[in-house]
């Protein structure tokens, strides 16, 4: 009797064995590594799910890695130890990076090679032109795009009957006062704080400065050459004077400082905006998801500009999905069959509508706006015009900057101008000593990269 | 005395052979891998490396950032051995006296070290944050203190401090009440017969004893410090506010992991590893001279 049970158990083991290998036999695995999470990881997860189910050849697998410097590491070492998934998420800041890495199959190359045409004027310039090589030639599929905009607390907007929306900081500088002199008051006693910052250099510098034609990099901002130098410290410069005013905002009181947070997307700022107590807050169009749970009326504007000027458009944030070498002609099918369903105008109205983040093709764009979809979410169409307000050819200087370990540079910047904030430099030493740990930086990556660079783009290379 | 020899050199060497085989695994290999890395400039994704001789260690020791990381580390090293170790004694010295329910204080107190660091560091984060953190409101309710560590590189210094200590005591608890049981109450109950008061018999009695103990968790807690302390530092500061709080270790993160650059990484590693074992060994033939060793 014990016999028969064994063997039963076995002949059982086997058969679930043998039936599972022959299910996943069917379908191709593809694996997808992403860093999106919350609200945005269940849009990428609904959109694998309509790929899968729309054939049975394929069957994409996403997995969260992390924020994108994670998923970049995790990346990283997955590819030396040979077990890289088929294709990544990463953000505009690891452009040059990848470029140069040798692990990358260019996107446009796999879609022709798999026989689709890819018509790059279909897509807004400013997300284009982050990912096209020298050649231009696109080296990612584009995915999530954002530009930061102004978040504003309309209870306290209407409270202090300030008007209008701002539209240069100027105005905002001009309602802070207002609504502060008013005695209109906050969840947590007292006055309202005005802006709320986070001085992540993506909203309160690169995009500003962007939008102003303000360069941040030598080399038309890296793009031309691996000897780009940081040039964002001349003291008449947009830069130098923006943080010399949140300096002196913060010692008003018209502006409260709240550090971005080391595990999440949050911010001391945000927690500060969302708990109802400031009035500005500027931050990417991806959080209209996070924004819906705000526990009072809230609104949008344009990002903010100087006074007396006229902006171009701002660049983009956000990620692309970047091919790994090694691979089966047939799996790399299947990633451009998901690339197809990827960018299709059903797939972009989804994900914009889910998340925030701007639709990528001009046509998703358009039905958006004849389905009146904007009548409806008027702040969810600024980032968009935003974007185009350049149209096809953008200013040189509003393009992401493409320099070398991006990320690091960031550090250097928010940490000297951290010191600013705490009183412990003026803003100039903080440029002056940014600008030198910047090109520290720069300099190093050009060493690591420059043979790189001769084989493949000596356009870059002096 | 009878001395047991083998016979042979194969059973010694087959008998250390796992053990050999995990150290040069885990030890030897990766320390030989940032060896070779620290010496070359190489790309993150592998491919090629090309050998820059001591170039890594010059760019990275002229920085003033490592300068400020090397005092950094210095004052938080001190900073959470010293507290970790005082509170880990003055803990210890009471429940050894405690009557009744001591399991019960026992166990709570060796609680924390079950928890890791990264968790460690959130949960201080939550409790000490500035916008919504419990203590925050209270200190500037109580004390009128702006307590913000985003901003304060000092209120930085202070909950990173706090939160690697707070982890380090129960560890150091245990070791400190097994050395204070293994003191002979004979002796403490003489001193007592003698006229020394609590305060005077741990004076003069119980820490002179108890310096083997305290020796060996000195040691430990330096590099505890110098390296465990990374998940705490990455979760609450992130290094900051400015670089505040970027302790060695964390600076080969920061560079290694987010700037991609392995081999300033790897050269600031091989540095790291140089300055804990001088600094143990100077431990060993120095400090360890006042240490008193029961026979």
């Amino acid at each position: 009797m014990k016999r028969n049970k064994f063997w039963v158990a076995g002949l059982l083991a086997a058969a679930v064995t043998f039936g599972a290998t022959d299910a996943s036999a069917e379908k191709i695995k593809i694996n997808w590594w992403h860093a999106m999470s919350g609200g945005l990881g269940e849009g990428v997860d609904e959109i694998v799910k309509r790929f899968n189910e729309s054939q049975d050849k394929y069957e994409v697998v996403a997995t969260w890695k992390g924020r994108y410097r994670h998923l970049m590491t995790q990346t990283i070492a997955a590819i030396r130890a040979d077990e890289q998934p088929h294709f990544f998420q990463n953000n505009e800041t690891g452009v040059i990076t990848l470029m140069l890495s040798g692990a990358i199959i260019p996107a446009e190359d796999l879609l022709a090679k798999n026989g689709v045409m890819l018509d790059k004027s279909e897509y807004l310039a400013p997300v284009v032109n982050t990912y096209t090589d020298p050649n231009g030639k696109l080296l990612a599929m584009p995915f999530n795009s954002s530009t930061p905009i102004l978040y504003v607390n309309k209870d306290l907007h209407d409270a202090a009957g300030l008007g209008a929306l701002p539209k240069t900081y100027q105005e905002m500088e001009e309602q802070i006062r207002k609504l502060q002199a008013s005695d209109v008051t906050v969840p947590r006693g007292g006055k309202a704080c005005g802006y709320a910052f986070y001085a992540g250099m993506w909203a309160d510098m690169e995009n500003p400065m962007a939008q102003q034609k303000q360069f941040y990099a030598s080399k038309n901002n890296g793009v031309d050459g691996l000897g780009a130098r940081l040039v964002f410290d001349n003291e008449d410069g947009w830069a130098f004077n923006h943080m010399t005013r949140l300096k002196r905002w913060l010692d008003e009181g018209l502006a409260e400082f709240g550090a971005e947070s080391q595990t999440d997307w949050g911010s001391g700022a945000l927690k500060d905006f969302q708990a109802g107590n400031c009035l500005f807050h500027i931050r990417s169009t991806a959080s209209h998801a996070r924004m819906e749970s705000n526990k009072f009326n809230w609104t949008a504007a344009h990002l903010p500009y100087e006074a007396g000027t006229t902006p171009v458009n701002t660049t983009i944030g956000g990620a692309a999905l970047y091919v790994l070498k090694g691979f089966s002609d047939e799996e790399y099918a299947g990633v451009t069959e998901f690339f197809k369903s990827l960018t299709s105008v059903e797939i972009q109205k989804y994900w914009h509508k889910k998340t925030g983040y701007v639709p990528i093709t001009k046509q998703a764009y358009n039905e958006l706006k004849s389905d009146g979809y904007y009548n409806e979410y008027p702040t969810k169409e600024l980032a968009v015009i935003q974007l185009l307000r350049g149209g096809d050819t953008p200013h040189p200087a509003a393009r992401v900057p493409r320099l070398g370990n991006f990320d690091n540079i960031h550090v250097a910047i928010e940490s000297e101008l951290r010191k600013v904030w705490a009183n412990e430099q003026t803003v100039k030493q903080a440029f002056a000593n940014a600008v030198r740990r910047g090109d520290e930086i720069l300099r190093r990556f050009e060493k690591q990269n420059s043979r790189q660079a001769e084989a493949t783009y000596p356009m870059l290379v002096e | 005395m009878r001395r047991v020899t083998f016979d042979g050199h194969w059973l010694p060497y087959l008998l250390l052979f796992p053990q050999l085989l995990i150290l040069v695994w885990f030890f030897f290999w990766p320390a030989g891998q940032a060896l070779y890395q620290a010496f070359t400039l190489s790309s993150p994704f592998g491919g090629y490396a090309e050998w820059v001789g001591f170039e890594n260690f010059v760019d990275m020791v002229t920085q003033p950032e490592y300068h400020k990381a090397i005092r950094v580390t210095v004052v938080f090293s001190l900073a959470t051995t010293a507290l970790s170790l005082g509170l880990g004694l003055l803990f210890a010295l009471f429940a050894d006296r405690v009557l009744r329910a001591t399991d019960f204080y026992r166990t709570l107190l060796i609680w924390p070290y079950a928890v890791a660091p990264a968790i460690a560091g959130a949960l201080w984060s939550f409790t000490l944050d500035p916008h919504s953190g419990v203590v925050a409101f209270a200190l500037k309710q109580l004390f009128n203190w702006g307590w913000n560590p985003e901003l304060s590189s000092f209120d930085a210094m202070v909950l990173v401090v706090f939160a690697a200590a707070w982890k380090q005591v129960a560890y150091n608890f245990v070791f400190f009440l097994a050395g204070l049981q293994s003191i002979p109450r004979a002796v403490i109950e003489s001193a007592a017969m003698d006229g020394a008061g609590p305060l005077r018999r741990v004076r003069d009695i119980i820490l002179p004893l108890l310096s083997p103990t305290t020796f060996f968790l000195v040691v430990l807690n330096i590099v505890y410090a110098f390296f465990d302390t990374f998940g705490i530092i990455h979760v609450t500061t992130g290094g900051g506010p400015g670089d505040a709080t970027t302790i060695l270790v964390y600076k080969v993160f920061q560079d290694g992991f987010i700037g991609l650059d392995l081999s300033a990484s790897a050269a600031q590693s091989i540095i790291l590893m140089i300055v804990v074992m001088g600094l143990t060994i100077f431990q060993f033939r120095f400090l360890e001279r006042r240490v008193h060793y029961a026979d």
